[in-house]
């Protein structure tokens, strides 16, 4: 089962805090915003860390899909 | 502003000449006939014909019409229809142009596709005053001729770049705030209100319209096997723009004659590709054509620079004007068309770096599909196919500006 | 029934410690809407989230043993309705306001996803209002609110909270977030 964390552009306004707990599939580009590793694929040994990424997002702008 | 092609490859835009530049009801059935009474009745589907004809998009992304009309129709919910009239690019003319002098066709495509995907509603978004002033003329008229089989809204808005994008489309035909927006549902099923809609650009309808009417066979006579059919091209090469119809797989050369092929050629409008001279007189118009080139079709729109222009200096303002229409929502569209039309402005003026152009490769990648829409990865296509299709130009002003003036000759809109 | 003071002791003092807790939350939320780098992003936000949990734990203590104490007569219905208690009907009204807004505060907190995060901060915001009025009722209610070090540390949780947001302030109009404000808006659709 292959999971993916998606980001809503409109609403990222690069705090950074997804960079932070999941380093793995997240750096931060020239501006603060998110870059995403492999289509932001997700192993699942790291599905948690993303779980907690998309709780702690001050504006709700990531989604973990199928 | 005027329309052209070969008489006998008309379809869009039979019937209209100089003598005749609008087609009222009763003219527009005289020059394109009744429709057909197996495909009004419904026994014959026109999405199977648009399916056999292979019927793409003609707002830019040429998305096969069918498969989105199905999926609507597919989908739970009231469906709708929304046409694509908004034409916020800035260098293209046709949709406006189709809605001014053929009204009715589009009509007709969007009653069509209403009824091929079981809609009782549609919409038209429409950019342009006059374009929106001749479809509501003719809605008004076939009401008066008898009770419309769909209910049709015209909505007007603002002609900016990124009010076209297919969701700030849908947004606007609900009234709101023509923005792209993010959705992990596709519009098919869930668009305005969640509703399943079909967005579709006016010429993709009125394609759809001449189609019902041809028949697959008919429709078959013009254009190449893998993509039959017309397609209107926005020419802009010198004084103004002219609409074209041609059947698709035309010679570039049909368009722009010899003269005009001296200086660079810009085709797909301002999420388009650069062509070198060499480049242009053996480019194809079609899907396959421009791919060959390393490009893409986009919305039709072509525009020849004379050898006597620098497209750097041409081009420059254009990508200032490109980063300023952002709607503004996303990061890496805002800061990084800013920082990209600062460099290329630099170069423009003689004063950049190595550094910067190794910044303007890198922010190439690092924008494109990062935002709520395409408009990122149109502006980085413009920007870097402009490098790469002048590396003399390109080296020349690294040593300093090139002296030769802004002629203002790519369009940014009024 | 023996005239227990534990109760009374216990009520007292969780209401006072809620109250620190939620200072300390409050400066920290303003801290991470204001994105300071001195800890990382996430620690900001994971501490904020336990000195909240903390003063609203803390709260739910302090107004369950003031009901259940019989020393005054506080019924379940006045910890949410308020000014219709027997003992104190305004100052115990203030601190049912707080416990109102804190509910609403949390329970909007819990489903943000579905609110979308213009709706859940604008509701955030309120946390604040909650505050204020937790202060207001611990001045007015507190029985021990005119010992000196309660005066005293009540008076420096208020001084930093209001520090905090005069900071946060004066650093948002400085810093000028540089949003590019081009968003087209519903005036560019013409009916």
């Amino acid at each position: 089962m292959s999971t993916r964390i998606v980001v809503d552009w409109t609403r990222c306004d690069a705090h950074g805090l997804c960079a932070e707990l999941l380093p793995e599939v997240v750096e931060l580009d020239d501006w603060g915003y998110p870059v995403l590793a492999d289509g932001g694929r997700v192993a699942d040994d790291l599905r948690v860390h993303a779980l907690h990424a998309v709780s702690v997002c001050p504006q709700l702008a990531l989604v973990l899909k199928k | 502003m005027t329309a052209q092609a070969h008489p006998d490859q008309r379809r869009l835009l039979r019937g209209i000449s100089p003598a005749q530049p609008r087609l009222d009801h009763v003219a527009h059935l005289r020059a394109h006939g009744p429709i057909p009474s197996a495909i009004r009745a419904g026994q014959t589907d026109l999405l199977d014909h648009a399916e056999a004809v292979d019927l793409r998009g003609r707002g830019g992304a040429a998305f096969p019409l069918a498969r989105k009309a199905k999926a609507v129709r597919a989908a739970d919910g009231k469906a709708l229809v929304v046409g694509n009239g908004s034409e916020g690019e800035p260098a293209s003319r046709k949709d406006a142009t189709l809605m001014l002098c053929a009204p009715h066709l589009v009509i007709d495509g969007l009653e069509l596709a209403a009824v091929a995907v079981g809609a009782r509603e549609a919409r038209l978004v429409v950019g342009d005053d006059l374009a929106r002033r001749s479809i509501a003329e003719a809605i008004a008229e076939r009401e008066r001729a008898q009770r419309p089989r769909v209910k049709i809204t015209v909505v007007g808005v603002a002609d900016r770049f990124v009010a076209g994008e297919s969701s700030a489309v849908v947004r606007a035909s609900s009234g709101q705030a023509p923005v792209p927006r993010f959705s992990l549902i596709r519009t098919a099923e869930g668009g305005v209100n969640g509703r399943p809609t079909l967005v579709s650009n006016v010429e993709t309808l009125a394609q759809l319209a001449v189609l019902a009417r041809a028949g697959v066979a008919g429709y078959r006579a013009l254009g190449t096997h893998a993509e039959p059919g017309t397609g209107l091209m926005t020419v802009h090469r010198g004084a103004g723009a002219e609409v074209f119809e041609v059947p698709l797989g035309t010679p570039l050369t049909a368009l722009l004659t010899r003269g005009a092929l001296a200086g660079s050629v810009l085709v797909g409008g301002f999420h388009g590709t650069w062509l070198r001279p060499g480049t242009a007189s053996r480019t194809v118009l079609s899907r396959a054509g421009l791919q060959e080139v390393g490009g893409t079709l986009g919305a039709g729109v072509i525009v020849a620079l004379p050898a006597s222009a620098c497209p750097l200096v041409e081009a420059a303002p254009v990508v200032r004007m490109l980063a300023a229409a952002s709607a503004g929502q996303c990061g890496p569209c805002v800061h990084g068309l800013r920082a990209i039309s600062e460099r290329v402005s630099a170069l423009a003026e003689g004063v950049a770096t190595a550094e910067d152009l190794r910044l303007l490769d890198r922010w190439a990648t690092l924008v494109s599909g990062r935002g709520a829409c395409g408009h990122p990865d149109g502006v980085v296509r413009f920007v870097s196919t402009l490098l790469a299709s002048h590396p003399e130009e390109v080296a020349a002003h690294r040593n300093g500006p090139c002296g030769r003036r802004l002629l203002h000759l790519l369009p940014l809109g009024g | 029934m023996t005239d227990d003071p534990i109760l009374w002791f216990l009520a007292r003092a969780s209401g006072l410690v809620s109250l620190l807790a939620l200072t300390v939350a409050v400066v920290l939320g303003i801290a991470a809407g204001a994105r300071t780098t001195f800890l990382p992003r996430f620690v900001t936000q994971g501490l904020h989230r336990a000195a909240a949990l903390t003063g609203v734990v803390l709260l739910l203590l302090h107004v369950v043993t003031v009901v259940v104490d019989p020393f005054v007569d506080v019924r379940w219905t006045d910890i949410v309705i308020p000014f219709r208690a027997d003992y104190q009907p305004l100052w115990l009204g203030l601190g049912a306001l707080a416990v109102d807004t804190f509910a609403i505060v949390v329970v909007t907190t819990l489903v943000r996803h579905r609110l979308g995060p213009q709706w859940w901060r604008w509701i955030h915001r309120g946390a604040y209002g909650g505050f204020a009025l937790s202060m207001a009722h611990g001045v007015g209610a507190g029985t021990d609110a005119g010992e000196p070090i309660v005066a005293a540390t009540t008076a420096v949780a208020a001084g930093v909270v209001v520090a905090s947001v005069c900071l946060r302030m004066w650093h948002a109009a400085v810093a000028g977030r540089g949003r590019y404000d081009a968003r087209l808006r519903r005036a560019d659709v013409k009916a």
